[in-house]
């Protein structure tokens, strides 16, 4: 069966996608207070992060911890 | 081990209706794409937190963004990193990149190459708790379903692997029934978690 999204789009109610949309509705009946991943950080994360990490003497700027765990940990290593 | 530029239909959720809305699933963004996403995520994230801010919303539980720097990470990437976009109403709805250079940590498939999620993000403007009402949702869980299917395409199984902020540990495992491997001290002490070829397939 075609159906229209919010927009107007058709689709294909036989397709993944929409198989995929359905699920999403499952999950979120099943699992209604669990968070979507966003990737994002609050500041006082940000802080609290930041602040353990000057504990461990490692405050350093990093972007992509798995790039920035070699220096890191060899720093860390000599002392 | 560059993903072939492809773009896909998938169905994001409506925030305000709750009804399907299709988007397109982009593999291989381009430098200039992740350039736009910073042009188009920050000046509304700047002016969100600052109307928050203005509301009487503590500034500590408002989203940080200085690490968010796209277009750097896209010239930064190099042959073992893959983008991959959620692009919806000509927008960039949200962002992940990956990685192919590591290996599994779980016992039954310890070793095995696999796709590893180095960041994911969604845009300012589908963050609950940061606008009334998201724009769209599922942005996140189709993007993992990418790298999902990434790393079969790879010849990977589907094997995944990431770090989690911790709000959203428990929406890896319940809903993508990955493994916590724990605390990982190298990695600011977030939990990694793997998800096994097995359990993959299941989720494609």
């Amino acid at each position: 069966m075609i159906i229209k999204d919010v927009n107007g789009v058709e689709i294909d109610t036989d397709s993944k996608a929409y198989k995929e949309y359905l699920r999403d509705r499952e999950m979120d009946r099943l699992f209604p207070d669990v968070q979507e991943p966003t990737g994002w950080m609050t500041f006082g994360e940000v802080i609290e992060r930041d602040r353990r990490r000057q504990e461990q003497g490692l405050l350093v700027e990093r972007d992509s911890p798995v790039e920035a765990r070699k220096p890191v940990t060899a720093v860390a290593s000599k002392g | 081990m560059e993903p072939v530029r492809q773009t896909e239909t998938i169905l994001l959720t409506d925030g305000t209706s709750g009804l399907p809305v299709a988007a397109t699933l982009v593999s291989d963004l381009s430098v200039a794409e992740m350039a736009a996403v910073d042009t188009e995520w920050l000046p509304f994230l700047q002016r969100a937190v600052a109307d928050a801010v203005a509301r009487g919303v503590s500034r500590y539980d408002l989203p940080e963004h200085k690490h968010w720097e796209w277009e750097r990470k896209g010239r930064a990437m190099g042959s073992e990193s893959a983008a991959f976009g959620v692009v919806a109403g000509s927008e960039m709805q949200a962002v992940m990149i990956v990685r192919t250079d590591k290996t599994c940590r779980l016992l039954e498939q310890s070793g095995e190459p696999m796709v590893y999620v180095d960041y994911l993000a969604t845009a300012p403007w589908n963050l609950a708790g940061m606008v009334a009402v998201p724009r769209y949702k599922k942005c996140g869980r189709r993007l993992i379903q990418a790298a999902i299917g990434f790393s079969i395409d790879l010849g990977f199984g589907g094997r995944v692997g990431l770090h989690s902020l911790e709000q959203s540990e428990s929406f890896y495992i319940s809903q993508f029934g990955m493994q916590d491997l724990g605390s990982d001290p190298t990695y600011e002490n977030l939990h990694y978690l793997e998800l096994t070829a097995g359990v993959a397939i299941s989720q494609i």
